[in-house]
């Protein structure tokens, strides 16, 4: 038997592209356009059949199976996503990512980098509505970090913290509640709407103990436990934890906003005219005690 | 504006008086031409702006493209907080609009004040304390449960051998019972033939018999067993008390040497 056939299919195997989705198409006559209902064939009943519920239009809910007691129902709940709608979200961005936005130019390492700014590079899109609470670093990418930032961030996992301290960064986890980043995410937007700066909230209960705990660089957390932690992680990952004291960028990595504060430089409850370029505080005594201006 | 710096000075006179309504006349006059420069005024300036307008673009757009805001319009909105808040952002000082409504009016305060003080109730260290405490307490009881947990599971082999002899020594004892019955019953055929039923009355009763004399036979034993213990141990009493006095006097004969 000759293989012909054989050496045909070999060889096409061998010269054609490889399948994508740019190469493949439906069989001749599997997509056929619907025909309307109309005219001799198509006319009279349309699809509809005779007389009946169908014909009606008088059909019944998907599922339903006339009274008794229909499959869906027959067995109990288990609630097995109750409150997963409710649930904070991070959106993940990973070291990589960021190394790439430093490298690109999109992000000044000579500035902290905060929500503002990666929002301000226009890639990510966060929206406060959805649940979506800020951002977390993932722990791609961190073989190959090596800038060295003032980062914070809502959440990141001790291997990405110690990814960060190596290269003499600092990074620090810190909550904003809806008003505040909404503020935070599109500050034009904010400033446009002719709202003072909204004064940041304390973390909820469950998130207290994770946004005070030196281990994950929480904002509340103590300084002196931090700096400890530091060190700790450092221990624990084998690197030598560089000096922050001798650092030309000393001012920049240690600058930290205050828990109320939503942009740094600007003070809870100032007004911010875009059009005269001037911040306004408030004269009111009241209004000065509640946004804690001094 | 005043023309010529006229000033009417209305002396007090009687309203019906002929003079008084003269004055009356010539102050009604003077506003009226007043009113009248004022519009005149007004005309000029717009048929300046007109002229100036080369673009052709309606009053409104031109304000949009010069980023003014034409505050002559009264439409309902206006007057409305977000709207004015809205007009300052955009046009700031310049736009007519007072800048401090930007801040909250006094009832948004006051129920601003109102959720701030429901939604941190405490100082944030306070808050903070607490959640730590819970935090420690769930983790401590978790640790407790833990540490039971890993007790019980250390003396799980123990349990299971407790078990598996509780279970091996029952299932002796009915091995024996059964042995036994079966002794007695094989007495019992051997007694009154093979072919005897073993659940007949006769066999029964035999049986019975049979089964009273073996525990008597066993309680013997016993009895016996008991008694040979306890002779065993007075024997064992008596001689080592032999042991000791004889220990005693030899003690005592080499004090006495």
């Amino acid at each position: 038997m000759t293989s012909s056939g054989v050496d045909k299919a070999l060889s096409l195997v061998r010269n054609l592209p490889r399948i994508s989705f740019n190469n493949l198409r439906d069989s001749v006559g599997k997509r056929k356009p619907r025909e309307r209902c109309r005219g001799r064939y198509g006319g009279k009943t349309h699809g509809c059949g005779q007389k009946g519920s169908e014909q009606r239009q008088a059909y019944m809910r998907l599922g339903h199976e006339g009274g008794q007691t229909p499959f869906y129902m027959r067995f109990s709940k288990e609630p097995y996503y109750k409150g997963w709608h409710l649930q904070r979200e991070y959106l993940p961005i990973s070291l990589h990512r960021i190394q790439m936005l430093i490298d690109t130019g999109r992000l000044n390492p000579e500035e902290p980098i905060d929500v503002t700014q990666i929002c301000n590079t226009k890639l990510f899109k966060l929206d406060p509505r959805k649940k979506q609470y800020g951002f977390q670093i993932t722990d791609e990418g961190a073989d190959c970090f090596d800038a060295k930032i003032n980062l914070e961030v809502q959440y990141a996992p001790e291997h990405v913290i110690a990814a960060v301290e190596k290269n003499g960064g600092i990074i620090t986890t810190a909550f904003y509640d809806v008003m505040s980043l909404q503020a935070a995410v599109d500050p034009e937007a904010f400033f446009k709407r002719g709202v003072p700066i909204p004064k940041r909230m304390l973390p909820p209960h469950d998130a207290l103990v994770q946004y005070s705990d030196p281990k994950q660089r929480g904002y509340l957390a103590d300084p002196d436990k931090i700096a400890e932690e530091r060190f700790i992680l450092s221990q624990k990952y084998g690197y030598e934890l560089p000096e922050l004291s001798q650092d030309p960028l000393k001012d920049m990595l240690l600058r930290r906003k205050d828990p109320r504060q939503v942009f740094y430089g600007l003070m809870p409850g100032c007004f911010v005219s875009l059009r005269d370029k001037k911040v306004f505080a408030p004269k009111d005594e009241e209004l000065k005690r509640f946004y804690e201006i001094n | 504006m005043m023309k010529g710096g006229v000033l009417v000075m209305l002396r007090k006179r009687s309203p019906f008086c002929s003079s008084t309504m003269k004055l009356q006349k010539e102050v009604i006059n003077a506003t009226e031409e007043l009113k009248y420069e004022a519009e005149q005024q007004i005309e000029d300036q717009e048929r300046i702006l007109a002229l100036r307008n080369k673009s052709g673009l309606r009053h409104n757009h031109l304000a949009i493209e010069k980023g003014q805001f034409l505050s002559s319009q009264d439409l309902p909105y206006f007057r409305s907080v977000q709207f004015q808040r809205r007009v300052v952002a955009k046009f700031g000082v310049n736009s007519g609009v007072n800048i401090g409504i930007a801040w909250d009016t006094k009832e948004e305060f006051k129920s601003k004040l109102e959720y701030w003080s429901l939604a941190e109730e405490g100082s944030g260290k306070e808050l903070i304390e607490k959640a730590w405490k819970e935090h420690n307490d769930r983790r401590a009881a978790s640790l407790e449960e833990d540490r039971k947990i890993q007790k019980r599971v250390a003396n799980n082999n123990k349990e299971k051998e407790s078990f598996l002899d509780r279970l091996r020594k029952k299932n002796e004892q009915q091995r024996i019972a059964r042995e036994e019955k079966e002794k007695l019953m094989t007495e019992v055929r051997e007694h009154f033939g093979y072919s005897i039923d073993i659940r007949s009355p006769e066999a029964k009763a035999m049986l019975e018999e049979k089964a009273k004399e073996q525990k008597k036979l066993v309680k013997e034993a016993k009895k016996k067993a008991k008694f040979e213990k306890a002779v065993a141990l007075s024997t064992l009493k008596a001689s080592q008390q032999q042991q000791e006095s004889e220990s005693v006097t030899t003690s005592e004969g080499k004090s006495e040497s």
